[in-house]
């Protein structure tokens, strides 16, 4: 069995509860008539969290969907620029979202005092997620840059 | 006309250097909503709320199901049987991993997750009787396009939440269209085979052999009735579908087959939470996107310029087709979807073309889309499966892309193929 890691673990565990949830939903509908549609809620939430762990995992692995035509026939050199500036976007754009997010969050906690729908619970909690989990984001991004680079150095060699 | 080159300009130029295509959107999206003032904010509360939407959360479960059902080893179990079933004709093999591609279309709604089940299986064996892999890295993956016109799709579910229309109704408008691009992709490769000699398999199915066959494949054969039928008797929606058909799968690789070992499920809840935000990480910033195209304007003066170009609905499909076809070359169908299809929406009604037919047809382009490189997510998998670079396989893909634009277009020309079984089950009136 292979090591896995933390964010790996996060998606198990958050995919699993999401399922089982849905799966509790359906059966209480349609056997017992009786709906809780409190937990839409927390599955659609949770729906965010494992898109940003998702989004963190698919930058290690390189999954993501792109175009590397004419980034193929880049020389060395501005494959590495590419490179970055690829990388410094990314960070941008999480660093984006989770200002604005942390903002609502602060907003949230000290005036709105906003509450969901369905729970009645805090709206920050469900926010939390996502500038906590796009720091697996920065990570990703970084360390799959770094190896990229370190890559394309050997290959000059 | 400025705004709507830099919002586009940004974004192609990103993609262009090899950025991935949630990150190009996004940054484009940013930079439309904070140069021309439209509220910086957004950009957190749209990210949040683009994702969390409960008919979306199909994607991940219909995506958990084929990979639990691929991991099980109900794929290999399908081809078995179909391979028994047509192995013996001319280019049998190849013929078998179209057909198996249609029916995992009916298991998986992803292009690439089918490519990669269907590959893994199909792409040795053919390669060890002698077929080119290239050609066999072409079969399985422009057959594996079948998997988002056949339902359950990813690309209906993305295009119902975009426009409204129901997925359900989407899902049975696209089960006739498939079964026609399968029927051309199993021409072509008939066509090709007999070309080249490639032949059938020596051994046949008797009628033993196939029972059994079909007997072992039982359990992979009932998802998707269970899937459909679940929707289409009233019981649930597609959500709701895809969740009891998690659990079907779940259920069969672990206590059935006994195929599904605990490592294999944790695979599959990893593989599908990165498989799923692939595609979201597109979804949650596209969605600003359309929003910053309606607010500079860009979709009015695009509805003023097709109408300018002609006034037949004839031309107006042919016109959707070869944007969407060209589309397909350089980005995948989910940024299609929010980046192209606004600036068509608004003229829909005064061609009188349905909503539904129209989100049917441009899946089946979507589908040709993705098998034209440079961004080709099918080829992409199965040319990884060879070892050889996407533009080495390109070559082969080419009477592929022929033949599904000949099928697109009699889709385009014969909207009864889509629109037939949505009303005829009374889910839909047009």
């Amino acid at each position: 069995m292979n090591k896995r890691t933390i964010e790996e673990w996060l998606v198990i565990i958050i995919v699993s509860v999401m399922a089982v949830l849905g799966f509790g939903n359906v059966l209480s509908r349609y056997i017992f008539h009786a709906s809780f549609a409190a937990t839409e809620e927390i599955e659609i939430n949770m729906f965010v969290w494992i898109t940003v762990l998702g989004i963190a995992i698919a930058f290690e692995k390189g999954s993501h969907l792109g175009m590397t035509m004419l980034y193929d026939k880049f020389p060395t050199w501005l494959k590495k620029v590419a490179l970055v500036i690829s990388a410094l976007l990314a960070i941008y754009l999480f660093a984006m979202v989770d200002y604005y997010s942390i903002r609502e969050i602060y907003k949230d906690m000290t005036f709105f005092h906003a509450r969901s729908d369905a729970l009645n619970v805090p709206i920050w909690i469900y926010t939390i997620g996502i500038p906590i989990f796009s720091i697996l984001v920065f990570e990703k991004v970084i360390f799959s840059t770094v190896r990229n680079i370190k890559s394309l150095n050997r290959g000059t060699k | 006309m400025t705004a709507a080159l830099i919002l586009f300009g940004l974004f192609m130029v990103l993609i262009a250097v090899g950025a991935p295509i949630g990150t190009s959107i996004g940054i484009a999206s940013i930079y439309g909503i904070m140069h021309y003032g439209l509220g910086a904010s957004m950009i957190s509360r749209n990210f949040a709320s683009s994702i969390a939407k409960f008919p979306l959360i199909a994607i991940p479960f219909f995506v958990l199901e084929g990979e639990l059902l691929s991991k099980g080893g109900l794929a290999k179990r399908i081809s078995d049987f179909i391979i028994l079933l047509v192995g013996k004709a001319t280019g049998g093999l190849a013929i078998a991993a179209v057909i198996t591609a249609a029916f995992w279309g009916a298991i998986s709604g992803s292009g690439p997750a089918t490519a990669a089940a269907i590959g893994l299986i199909f792409i040795p064996s053919m390669i060890k009787q002698g077929y080119k892999d290239t050609f066999s890295a072409s079969v399985v993956a422009a057959s594996s396009g079948l998997a988002i016109i056949i339902p359950p799709s990813i690309a209906f579910i993305v295009y119902g939440n975009i426009t409204s229309v129901s997925v359900g109704a989407l899902f049975l408008g696209g089960i006739i269209p498939g079964l026609v691009m399968a029927v051309f992709f199993g021409v072509i490769t008939y066509i090709i085979s007999k070309r080249r000699n490639y032949r059938g398999l020596e051994q046949r199915g008797n009628a033993k052999e196939l029972f059994k066959a079909f007997k072992d494949a039982i359990w992979a054969i009932l998802a998707p009735v269970i899937i459909l039928g679940s929707i289409y008797a009233g019981i649930a929606t597609p959500t709701e579908a895809a969740i009891i058909a998690v659990f079907y799968s779940l259920f069969v690789g672990v206590f059935i087959y006994h195929s599904l070992s605990w490592n294999d499920i944790c695979d599959s809840l990893v593989a599908t939470a990165v498989t799923s935000a692939v595609v979201m990480f597109v979804v949650a910033f596209a969605g600003i996107f359309s929003v910053a195209e309606a607010q500079l304007g860009i979709l009015d003066a695009a509805a003023n310029g097709i109408l300018a170009i002609s006034k037949s609905p004839f031309m107006f499909l042919l016109l959707v087709d070869v944007v969407f076809l060209i589309a397909g070359f350089f980005l995948d169908a989910i940024s299609i979807l929010y980046v192209i299809l606004p600036i068509f929406l608004p003229v829909l009604k005064i061609f009188h073309v349905d909503l539904l037919f129209f989100g049917v047809m441009v899946t089946v382009a979507l589908a040709i889309g993705q098998i034209t490189p440079p961004v080709a997510v099918n080829l992409y998998v199965t040319a990884n499966l060879i070892k050889k670079p996407l533009d080495k396989v390109a070559n082969e893909v080419w009477p592929f892309v022929i033949f599904g634009i000949i099928g697109l277009l009699v889709i385009t020309y014969v909207p009864k193929l889509s629109l037939w079984l949505p009303v005829a089950f009374k889910l839909y009136l047009p």
